[in-house]
C-alpha cells in the first residue's frame, strides 16, 4: 500500500511567519502590477490568474508536501485574491460590504460542502486530491474575504496602516491566547486567524511600501516585494533541508 | 460547537472593544486638532461679549445693543489685521457676530434669541477653528469627500463618478488626477483618493 502523505504543512511557527510574509507580498505585488505593468486591472488579473492556475497543477500533481510548490501557490492565491477583490470593487463597481458578505458565504458554503463530503474540516488529514481541493478553495476563499473585509474595516474608519495593523495584530493575539488557555477549537481557531493575517500582512505592507506623505515608510511596492520574497526564499529553504518530506500525521 | 463559536466573537470582540475604546478616548478627534486659533488673542473682543451678556440677563436690551456697538467698531478696526491670518476663521467669527448684531437690533428684540447668539458667538471667539465647517462634511474644492460623519466616501464610488464624467469630457490633467487618485484608492487610502478625485472633478465642472 502507497504511504499516505499529508499534502500540506504543519501550522507551525514558520508556517505563520511565511504565510504573513506571504500575503504582505501579495499586497505589494498586486498594487506594483496593476499599477506599473500597464496592462490594467483585469488584463493584469487575468494574466495572474493563469499563473495560478499552472501553479496549483504543479502542486496537486507532487501529492505531498514539497515546500517551494506550496508556497508558491499560497503567495500567487495572495495576489491573485488582492487583485480579483480590487477588480471587483475598482472595475466592476461591487460595493465592498457585498463582497465581504459574498465571499464569507462562499467560506460557510465551501466548509459545509468538505464537512458533509469527508466528516472532517482537519487540516492534519489533507491525503486525498478531493481533500486537497476543498483545502485550497478555503484558502482562496479566506484570502478573497480577508481583502474585503480589511479593506472594509480600513475605508470605513480611516484608520491608517499602523493603527489597522495594530487592530489585526491584537484580535490574532486574543485568539492566540483564546487557542492556548481556552480551549478554542484548534481548526476553528486556524481558520479565523488564517483570514485574519490577509488585513494584518496587507497593513504591514502598505505602511512598508506607501509613501512618507500618505502614512507609510516609503520604501516603495519593488523594494518591498522583494525584501519579503527574499525572506520567504530563506524560509522556504530552510524547510526543505530540514524536513524530512514526509508530513505523516501520527 | 456553540459554545467555540461564542468563544471565538468573544475572543474576537474584546480586542476591537479594547481598540475603539482607545480610539475614542485615548486619540483626538480630528476635527478638534485640524484648526487651531489663527487669529490670535480674541480677549478684548470676549470682554466686550461678557458685558452685552451680562446686560441681557439683566434684561435691559438696549444697553446690551449700545454695547455691542464697541464689539462692531473694535472688530471693524481688527479687520485688516485679523482676516489675512485666516479668512475662513475671521469668516466664522464675522458671521456669528452679525448674526448677535441682528438679534440685539431687531425691532422688538428677543432675549431668548439675543442669549443664544451670544452664546454661540462667545463659542466662537474661545475657538475661532471650530466655527469653520459646522458640519462634519469636509470640501476638497467645492467637493464633498466625506458623509456628514466625517468618514471618507468610499474611493471607488468617487472614482466611477469620475470615469463617467471623463468619459464625456476628455481632459488630461483630470485624467492624470484619476491615475493618483486610482493608485491611492489601492493601496486602501481613500481619504487621498477622494482629495484627488475631487480636484479631477472640479476641473471637469
Amino acid at each position: 500500500m502507497t504511504p499516505m502523505y499529508n499534502r500540506v504543512p504543519k501550522v507551525t511557527a514558520d508556517f505563520w511567519i511565511i504565510k504573513l510574509l506571504a500575503v504582505t507580498m501579495g499586497e505589494t505585488a498586486a498594487d506594483y502590477l496593476a499599477v506599473n505593468l500597464g496592462l490594467g486591472l483585469t488584463a493584469t488579473s487575468l494574466v495572474m490568474s493563469a499563473v495560478l492556475a499552472v501553479a496549483l497543477a504543479v502542486q496537486f500533481a507532487q501529492k505531498r508536501y514539497v515546500p517551494w510548490a506550496y508556497w508558491l501557490a499560497v503567495v500567487l492565491i495572495s495576489v491573485v485574491g488582492t487583485l480579483v477583490t480590487d477588480n471587483l470593487v475598482d472595475t466592476f463597481g461591487v460595493r465592498l460590504i457585498t463582497t465581504t458578505w459574498a465571499f464569507a458565504l462562499a467560506l460557510a458554503v465551501t466548509f459545509a460542502v468538505w464537512f458533509a463530503s469527508e466528516r472532517t474540516l482537519s487540516i492534519h488529514a489533507i491525503f486525498t486530491t478531493r481533500r486537497e481541493a476543498f483545502y485550497w478553495l478555503a484558502i482562496l476563499f479566506t484570502f478573497a474575504l480577508g481583502t474585503a473585509a480589511g479593506d472594509l474595516v480600513s475605508e470605513q474608519f480611516g484608520l491608517g496602516y499602523l493603527a489597522t495593523g495594530v487592530l489585526f495584530g491584537m484580535i490574532i493575539a486574543s485568539l492566540a491566547f483564546g487557542y492556548a488557555v481556552l480551549g478554542l477549537d484548534p481548526i476553528l481557531g486556524f481558520w479565523l486567524v488564517y483570514i485574519l493575517t490577509r488585513p494584518l500582512g496587507a497593513s504591514i505592507g502598505d505602511f512598508m511600501s506607501q509613501p512618507g506623505e500618505y502614512g507609510g515608510m516609503g520604501l516603495g511596492t519593488i523594494v518591498t516585494s522583494a525584501l519579503f520574497l527574499g525572506t520567504i526564499l530563506l524560509v522556504v529553504t530552510y524547510q526543505s533541508l530540514t524536513h524530512n518530506g514526509t508530513e505523516q500525521t501520527g | 460547537m456553540l459554545r467555540q463559536i461564542c468563544l471565538a466573537i468573544l475572543l474576537i470582540a474584546a480586542p476591537v472593544g479594547v481598540f475603539a475604546a482607545w480610539e475614542i478616548w485615548m486619540v483626538p478627534a480630528p476635527q478638534q486638532a485640524s484648526a487651531p486659533n489663527a487669529l490670535g488673542d480674541m480677549g478684548a473682543f470676549k470682554t466686550i461679549v461678557t458685558d452685552v451678556q451680562a446686560l441681557t440677563a439683566k434684561g435691559d436690551l438696549a444697553a446690551a445693543a449700545t454695547r455691542i456697538t464697541d464689539l462692531e467698531t473694535a472688530w471693524d478696526d481688527a479687520e485688516d489685521r485679523l482676516r489675512p491670518l485666516d479668512e475662513a476663521q475671521w469668516g466664522g467669527v464675522d458671521g456669528k457676530i452679525d448674526t448677535a448684531l441682528k438679534a440685539l437690533r431687531a425691532t422688538a428684540p428677543q432675549a431668548a434669541s439675543v442669549t443664544e447668539a451670544l452664546a454661540a458667538l462667545q463659542t466662537a471667539l474661545d475657538d475661532p477653528g471650530a466655527a469653520v465647517g459646522t458640519g462634519g462634511v469636509q470640501v476638497v474644492s467645492g467637493i464633498a469627500v466625506t458623509d456628514a460623519g466625517g468618514h471618507p466616501i468610499s474611493c471607488e464610488v468617487m472614482l466611477s463618478e469620475l470615469a463617467s464624467q471623463l468619459a464625456l469630457k476628455p481632459n488630461l490633467d483630470a485624467a492624470a488626477l484619476q491615475t493618483k487618485a486610482l493608485e491611492r484608492c489601492n493601496a486602501d487610502d481613500d481619504a487621498h483618493a477622494d482629495a484627488f478625485s475631487a480636484q479631477a472633478l472640479a476641473l471637469l465642472r
